[in-house]
């Protein structure tokens, strides 16, 4: 039997220097996206909050709308070729919201509902300006795939806002106003391509 | 109930990312310590297995019973995980009952060997059960469980590995002898 003085040396060995080996700063975020992107959790309270969400988002659409409505008019009496639903005087932006760590965390309710009401009082502000097109919630990605399967993103959109900018740094001018930057979370700003 | 139990049952009702970051703070660091010391410090392949495990520990949580503690729990999972990883690279995995210094890695080093190195260099089954007991401060109970052995095995391995580690710490002449007794065995 291979069995080394067992009880002379039974003493606890002292480990303790072992406390010191933290896990790495980002693992938290990346386990969370892991689980996150299996639809391991409830939707965010900030996007769940329905009414107030849908309110924003609604109000987006719907003076999107209206503003598409006036920019049809323009074109009517001016006529210019119909490109796409997305055609018009000025160039049209995907500003995506994205997820960051800060905003992941957002759990507590009333944080997420102050978190909902900027971002309902920034698309009522665009729309006011005559800059928003439309407005929509994105879902957690459904699924994630690369030529090896299914991959895991760390990051993903959270939601979408279409605005109306002349250029890509003016739609940046607009993206630097969401509240979305405050809470730890970005936002990427993408020319819309007309066809 | 445990404490555990309570956070497990509460994510598990509410699906909330902010409950289960709850339970993932409060277990983070001890099975990254095991993570890390079962992957022989490679950072990177102990990240892979954490991450392995939360996927795999959240797919079965509703089978965690909620006056257990979370801590054993997850251990074994990653216990499971890491010999599954190391069956898919075609290495030899033993079981924790099968540890013996024969199996030792011999250190190469002409000086005592340090703390994380001497663990490192101890079969997988004596350095897993020396860390869940002398470091997480788990009961042989839950070790037991955790590992699919029984409480006597974890007994017996805690008792060898304490002697080897002990002695791989003490220096070279004890490291000799230590051999000489792994050859013995063969």
């Amino acid at each position: 039997m291979n069995d080394i003085e067992p009880h002379r040396d039974s003493a606890p060995t002292d480990l303790s220097a072992l406390l010191e080996d933290a896990p790495p700063p980002d693992q938290e975020a990346r386990v969370r996206a892991a689980l996150r992107a299996r639809g391991k959790f409830a939707a965010p309270r900030a996007w769940r909050a329905a009414a107030a969400a849908a309110v924003v988002f609604a109000a987006g659409i719907a003076v999107g709308v209206a503003w598409e409505r006036d920019r049809a008019a323009d074109r009517s009496a001016s006529p210019r070729p119909i490109e796409s639903g997305l055609a018009g005087a000025e160039p049209a932006w995907a500003l995506v919201l994205v997820d960051g760590p800060d905003w992941a965390a957002a759990a507590d309710p009333a944080e997420a509902d102050r978190r909902v009401a900027a971002l309902s009082r920034w698309a009522r502000r665009l729309a006011a300006a005559g800059r928003l097109v439309i407005a929509e919630e994105l879902g957690p990605p459904a699924a994630t795939l690369s030529a090896e399967g299914q991959a895991t993103p760390e990051t993903f959109g959270l939601g979408i806002f279409l605005v109306r900018a002349p250029d890509a740094e003016a739609a940046a001018a607009i993206a630097v106003t969401s509240p979305h930057l405050d809470h730890g979370g970005r936002v990427v700003v993408q020319p819309v391509v007309p066809h | 109930m445990s404490e555990d139990g309570t956070l497990v049952s509460r994510y598990l009702r509410s699906r909330r990312e902010a409950d289960f970051t709850e339970l993932y703070r409060r277990c983070a660091p001890a099975l990254w310590r095991l993570a890390l010391r079962l992957a022989r410090g490679r950072q990177a392949e102990a990240d892979d297995l954490v991450g392995e495990t939360w996927l795999r520990a959240v797919r079965r949580l509703d089978s965690f019973r909620t006056d257990a503690r979370l801590g054993p729990w997850l251990a074994g999972i990653a216990w499971n995980c890491w010999r599954e990883r190391a069956r898919r690279a075609g290495r030899e995995v033993a079981g924790v009952e099968h540890a013996d210094a024969g199996s030792l890695d011999p250190p190469r080093h002409a000086e005592a060997l340090d703390l994380r190195a001497a663990l490192d260099s101890l079969p997988e089954g004596y350095r897993a059960v020396l860390l869940l007991h002398d470091l997480e401060g788990y009961t042989h109970a839950e070790i037991a469980l955790a590992l699919d052995i029984s409480p006597g095995t974890s007994k017996s391995q805690l008792s060898r590995g304490r002697a080897v580690l002990r002695r791989l710490l003490e220096g070279p002449a004890a490291q000799r002898s230590l051999r000489a007794q792994g050859r013995q065995i063969r």
